[in-house]
């Protein structure tokens, strides 16, 4: 079931759901509550690594953390988003979400028709600002504004209250965008044992 | 000098400004600084260095150096490079001793884990800004402060805490504290007059003044370097970091003297620091501390005193930064944030329902990044709602 602009209010009033700063109120709306773009990125820059390496398969490991730059901006400064360009960025905004509410992310529709695209969703639980990846579909690049509302989230009650600390995590409370951990998920290590078993190794 | 050589060094600064033009800054007086450089720089460009006498070549030496030493620190200054959570918090409390606008924080990142320092080779050379004004017509009405911390520890808020006593040393050097003090300690412990327990006191913290010599030497060799000033410098800046941070910097002092038990050519004994700053923040009776209040006084007319709110809240122990709400309480988030970090990590644990172990790597990302992003709200609110108004 989805979350009424009045469910929303009442969570953030009991302290249940936790949104900082909030620099306006009509930013929660009937169903949505909008998102602003903060002031860090990570932008992929060429490096010595010849591919973002989502294995454990290669002898030679190649960070996936020396394949992103990390830029700053001031509220109000612009980034320019350019085509075929993923970004990884955060929201403006910490959160902190009630243990029985997941949110659904998607670009505000003015954005959507300049042709970039979004859809992540975040589970019960999480706490930090929201980690978004940009990407520019469209043919010219886009000057996005740092504190403009570009992205919303519209909340939903699971059916039961879940534990998001109940297993280790890797993003907790994060505040600037984080390089994936991919490396770091068990079931590659699964693969890769498979894989060396399948290769000899 | 010859000519060909100040060529070269001019040189390499061209070849620094190719990259260092196009900077973006944190703020727009750093904009307005680099716009100076760019000015002079493109005077020299059209000199003749060849026709330079010695006198004109060594001006031009000390000159040109002064370009590189502000790029030095206004590259690690841009939007990019900047911890300005840390430094908009530093110059809150710069503006408790002067006016913040006359100032502009800069940083560099060095590779030194524990290269914390003040550098005032730009701030106070009243020569080199006096050359640049008569020969370029550029005046600098801003300067720059220029604080040097570890490029690895530029987003640890807790390693942070230090800088409040790196600023110590710019208010010192700017008022000339340490000069004054060391004056009037050595008149009162040459005059004689001190009670016994005033006298054990200087003592205790200044141990060499118990013998006579020292004590006559150092009142017709005072050099701001000498260790008796520089003792006196090191005590001040505790000071003016404890009304800040409280005892937090003492937690870190201790990290990095290993709680050096001597007093060396630089620096007195920790623990006589960290005996110093408690006395202080307990209000204990002290014949020296009173000294040091007074004088300050007098050359400042600022009071020395707690300037920070303590942070009432559990907040970090819930995962969820600090709701700020005035700039005192921007140095109560770092004592918040080290009592956290002191503490067994129980509360942070149980409060979140953490079912599985914080790794002590993990508690320090998550304290730094609450820290940050406190101190990000707090700036974002501010401007928020100051161009609302306007």
């Amino acid at each position: 079931m989805i979350l009424s602009k009045e469910e929303i209010n009442k969570l953030i009033a009991d302290k249940e759901f936790v949104i900082s700063p909030l620099l306006e109120i009509d930013q929660i709306g009937e169903l949505t509550i909008d998102f602003r773009l903060g002031y860090n990125f990570l932008v992929t820059i060429h490096s010595n690594n010849p591919f973002l390496d989502a294995s454990l398969n290669n002898d030679d490991k190649f960070p996936l953390k020396s394949s992103f730059q990390e830029t700053r901006r001031l509220l109000g400064d612009t980034f320019l988003l350019h085509p075929n360009q993923t970004v990884l960025a955060s929201s403006l905004e910490y959160i902190k979400l009630p243990q029985n509410v997941y949110a659904v992310l998607s670009m505000r529709s003015s954005y959507l028709r300049m042709g970039i695209s979004l859809s992540a969703i975040i589970q019960p639980g999480y706490c930090g600002c929201i980690s978004i990846e940009l990407a520019n579909l469209n043919t010219i690049p886009i000057n996005l504004t740092v504190g403009a509302a570009i992205f919303q989230a519209r909340l939903y009650y699971t059916n039961a209250v879940t534990n998001y600390f109940a297993k280790k995590r890797k993003y907790i409370c994060q505040v600037r965008p984080v390089a994936s951990n991919v490396n770091e998920d068990n079931d590659l290590k699964e693969l890769n044992k498979i894989w060396e078993s399948n290769n000899y190794k | 000098m010859q000519p060909k050589l100040l060529e070269l060094q001019f040189s390499q600064l061209q070849s620094e400004w190719s990259k260092a033009k196009y900077n973006n800054y944190s703020d727009l007086r750093k904009k307005e600084y680099h716009t100076k450089l760019a000015i002079i720089i493109s005077a020299l460009e059209k000199e003749n260095f060849q026709s330079f006498d010695d006198t004109e070549i060594t001006q031009r030496f000390h000159i040109i150096s002064f370009l590189f030493k502000s790029l030095e620190f206004l590259n690690n200054s841009t939007t990019s490079t900047i911890p300005f959570e840390i430094v908009y918090v530093l110059s809150e409390a710069l503006k408790d001793w002067s006016s913040a606008d006359e100032y502009i924080i800069v940083t560099s990142l060095i590779n030194d884990l524990n290269g914390f320092s003040f550098d005032n080779s730009l701030m106070f050379n009243g020569f080199i800004y006096k050359d640049i004004e008569l020969l370029y017509g550029v005046n600098f009405d801003k300067r720059l402060v220029q604080i040097n911390l570890p490029l690895s520890l530029s987003r640890d808020y807790l390693a942070n805490v230090v800088l409040y006593h790196e600023l110590g040393h710019f208010i010192d050097r700017k008022y000339e504290i340490t000069r004054v003090i060391y004056i009037e300690i050595l008149d009162l412990v040459a005059s004689g007059n001190l009670k016994l327990h005033e006298q054990e006191e200087i003592f205790k913290y200044f141990p060499y003044l118990s013998d006579i010599n020292p004590v006559n030497w150092l009142k017709d060799n005072y050099y701001p370097f000498n260790y008796f000033s520089n003792h006196i410098a090191e005590y001040f800046c505790d000071l003016f970091a404890s009304q800040y941070i409280k005892d937090c910097s003492n937690q870190y002092l201790n990290y990095i003297t290993l709680n050096q038990k001597n007093y060396s050519n630089t620096h007195p004994s920790t623990p006589n620091r960290i005996d110093f700053v408690e006395v202080f923040l307990k209000g204990t009776p002290s014949f020296l501390i009173n000294q040091y209040k007074e004088i300050i006084f007098k050359i400042t007319r600022v009071n020395v005193e707690r300037k920070e709110k303590e942070v009432d809240s559990k907040n970090f122990e819930s995962l969820i930064p600090v709701e700020i709400q005035e700039s005192k309480e921007l140095h109560g988030l770092f004592i918040y944030g080290w009592n956290v970090w002191l503490d067994d990590w129980d509360n942070i644990k149980s409060q979140s329902n953490i079912g599985f172990d914080l790794s002590q790597v993990k508690v320090y990302e998550i304290l730094n990044n609450l820290i940050e992003k406190s101190i990000g709200n707090f700036i974002v609110r501010t401007e928020w709602e100051l161009a609302k108004k306007s």
